[in-house]
Formats: C-alpha cells, structure tokens, sequence
C-alpha cells in the first residue's frame, strides 16, 4: 500500500508522513494533478483558513483531478481543514465554494456549553454513529482537534463520528470512498495511529 | 466534552556552553535568571512517554541570524513527536509564522510584535487561521496591584491592563491566550488564580495559564478555580521529572563538563 499525501504548501507534514511509516505505510508527498491521477490512497491534509486552502486548491490545478479521484471510488481522506474542504462551502472567509464531493456547509462553531471555548483546542472524546465504519476501536477515544468551523452535513447518513460539545459536532464524515477526520490523527499520539492503520486496513 | 491540558514548556537558548547553533532547554526564574537543564528534543520525547497533551517551544533569546536552531529542534520534534506543537519567540512576520508551520509548528505563539504592532495578529489570523495564532501575555502586578502587560521578555511596562489587552486580542482573531506571571514564573509557588480567573471570564477563546507551577495541587487549582482550559509549566516538569538528563545539565551548569547527549 502506497499513501499519496497532497503538500498544499503551508503545513509540514513531517508528523503525518512519520505516523504512516511507524504502522508501516509508505507514503509520498505530491502537488500536480499528475500525481492525483496516479494515486491510489489520497490524504488531503490542510492548515490554515478555508479561503487560503481552496486558493492552494485551485492554484496548483487540483479541482478537477480530486473530483475525478472521487469518482473513481479511490480512497480519499481529509484531515481537518482537508476535510472541510470536501464539502460545498465554507463562510471562514466570507462565502467560499469548496470541493463538493460531501454535501454539506463549513460553518462557525456555535456555543452550547457554558465553558465551551472557540476555537475549539484540545482532546475529545469521539463518539461512533455509524457502526458500519470499522476505523474506530470499539472503545470512546479521545483524539486532538484544533477548529473553529464544524463541518454540518446536508445527509446525516454521511455524519460517520461526533464529539459532544453541547450539540453533535462533526469528528468524521464519509461519503463512499471519500473521508474526513476533524481531528489530527498525526497530533493524537496513540489512537491516532491506530485509526490510521485502521483506515488503511478497512478501504 | 474538550479535557484539560497539560503542557509542558519547553524554552530554549543557544547554549553558552557548546558555542554553536545548538538550543539547550532552560528554565527561568521571574524571567531573569536562565538555568540549562538539557537537549529540547530528547526531553519532548520523555513528555510524549508520559503523554502530555501538547507542547510548547519557546525561544528566549531569539535573534532573526539564529533562526536555524529553533527549526532544527522542530524539524526533529515533527518527526518524533506525535502531538501538537506550538512555537514562540521572536516572531515578527508573516515570513517568521510560515517558517515556523512549515517546520513542523502547529500554533504560533506571537507576543512582543503583537503589542508593538496589534494588526500583525488579524494578519496572522487572516492567512492561517485563528486555530494556529496563539498570542503569549506575560504580565506583572505593579506597585499599585494592577496587572499590567510586559513586552520583550519582561522589560518593557506597556501600560496596558492585562483583561483589557487579552479582549484586544481575541478581537483582532487570536485563537488561544498564553497567559503568564512574570511574578511567578520558577517560584513554584502556585499559579496566579485571581488574574487567571479575570482573563478567563473576559474572553471565549481557551487561555492556557502559566507561571508558578511547584505542585501538583497547583495545576488542580487552576481547574478547579479558573476556568483556564490548559495549565502549562516549564520548571515544574524539568525539575519534578529526576531523569539523568536533568542531573547531568545540572552537573554541567555548575561549570563540569559532562557529556551532555545521550
């Protein structure tokens, strides 16, 4: 198994690029929609704000290549901005149309609980809704999350995993062979990397 | 439900000792006396043996010639350390911020450039996003018991009120406050609950409180009596965790040479 992970520019992808190789992945780092058309396992991660992120996107010609990827029902997984961008839009930046391969809109986080901060930063506990999906371990585990914007899916079908802040809060979203994660599996120390060999082994 | 955070500091200075680029972790007492106690990266992967939540890397004395040495020491962690990582020190652009992401940086920590300069932190927000602009407040109760904000590295008074700067900056898009008692800092003496509990009613974005760790009960505190999300501690961890690193920095401070790497 081969992992092709998406370098959008800002991010370093050290930790993410180590994590693959300690569960034993090999894994490259590409940037031209070349390299999208000849990967099998896809990783779009990200950092930064939604509108910087689809700029990247579209400036290194990746659109068209990644929608393809998805229907292709090759396996795609974006890790928190990364995920986000699957949807059809985010509001970080103003209104920005994003990927569209999940129906769904990037939206604020709201505050629910009385302590609840925003950004939210730290460790949560995951919550499975949809059992189907084997990348989790039977047991709740907490997985670090750094996010101000929630991804609301329009389909609650495609709402695979949640954290609790008050309301459900988007932690994992799947479409067929297209996945995110709100949390950072390479930040999350133990259960990141066991999610991450789960993911390789169930897709 | 977000978990408290425990999170080691991890400041560091280009060692007098070994003349190079090389940082050396140290620990500080009121921000004034520097003690070295070992190597940045080895100890980040102890406080990943022992599962800290995150961490933070700060540069005391950072020049824009020597920035080689706090990249290192994140090019190195990124690969070791599976957990995120914050940097501060000396970062005064845009250019500063994308280095430091791109060296394996989760968060930046801004503090200094931001009072000298408030719009660098909407700036830094703008282009990254507020998730990864920490801004770092050291403060100190003058004379007539006002909390009031310290730049570079404690010598300048600004003048400013700590609440009121910490609104300034959640405003202007910072993601998490690094709130830290200049008064307290390497006293061991517990941490500054009544500004932490001021800061923290003041602003909706987390607030890591820092200066003054000696105990255990003192993180308890913070958590129990503030609403602070994130207690962090450099002295603390260093001195508590009685690994032979520590000894042998100590043995090496004391003017000894000791083989220093493991």
């Amino acid at each position: 198994v081969e992992v092709s992970i998406i370098r959008l520019g800002i991010s370093n992808l050290g930790s993410l690029v180590e994590s693959f190789r300690r569960i034993g992945v090999s894994c490259r780092m590409i940037t031209s929609p070349q390299d999208v058309r000849s990967a099998g396992i896809l990783v779009l991660p990200g950092v930064g704000s939604f509108g910087e992120g689809m700029a990247a996107i579209h400036r290194l010609g990746l659109q068209t290549v990644l929608e393809e990827h998805a229907r292709g029902q090759k396996p795609l997984l974006g890790i928190c901005l990364g995920m986000q961008m699957l949807l059809d839009a985010g509001y970080e930046s103003g209104f920005v149309p994003g990927l569209g391969l999940v129906p769904g809109e990037v939206r604020r986080l709201e505050k629910k609980l009385p302590g609840q901060r925003i950004p939210n930063m730290g460790w949560c506990e995951v919550r499975i809704r949809n059992t189907n999906i084997r990348f989790f371990p039977p047991r709740p585990q907490a997985f670090y999350f750094l996010h101000g914007y929630e991804c609301r899916c329009k389909d609650e079908n495609n709402l695979l995993a949640t954290i609790d802040l008050g309301y459900p809060v988007a932690a994992a979203i799947g479409k067929e062979n297209v996945y995110g994660v709100q949390f950072h599996p390479e930040k999350s120390q133990d259960a990141g990397l066991d999610f991450l060999e789960r993911f390789i082994r169930e897709v | 439900m977000l978990k408290k955070r425990l999170i080691p500091k991890l400041q560091m200075k280009v060692s007098r000792m070994r003349g190079g680029e090389q940082m050396v972790l140290v620990t500080t007492i009121k921000f004034d006396r520097v003690v070295e106690v070992g190597d940045p990266v080895s100890q980040a992967k102890i406080y990943q043996a022992q599962a800290a939540d995150e961490l933070i890397f700060l540069d005391l004395a950072p020049t824009a010639e020597r920035r080689r040495g706090v990249v290192d020491v994140l090019r190195k962690a990124s690969r070791e350390i599976f957990m995120p990582m914050t940097v501060g020190g000396g970062i005064k652009t845009i250019q500063d911020v994308q280095l430091m992401l791109k060296s394996g940086a989760d968060k930046v920590s801004i503090n200094s450039e931001a009072l000298h300069r408030p719009k660098f932190i909407d700036e830094t927000a703008g282009i990254f996003g507020s998730q990864c602009v920490v801004v770092s407040i050291d403060y100190s109760r003058t004379a007539d018991g006002d909390a009031r904000v310290f730049a570079d590295r404690g010598k300048r008074d600004t003048k400013l009120s700590v609440v009121d700067w910490a609104i300034e900056v959640e405003q202007r898009g910072a993601g998490e406050i690094l709130l830290t008692s200049i008064d307290r800092d390497g006293t061991q003496q517990g941490l500054d609950l009544q500004t932490t509990k001021e800061v923290t009613a003041a602003v909706r974005i987390p607030v890591i409180a820092s200066g003054g760790c000696g105990l255990a009960s003192h993180f308890v505190d913070a958590f129990v009596a503030t609403s602070a999300d994130a207690v962090a501690a450099g002295t603390f961890f260093c001195a508590k965790d009685q690994s032979p690193m520590q000894t042998r920095a100590r043995i090496m401070n004391s003017g000894i040479p000791i083989r220093l790497e493991t």
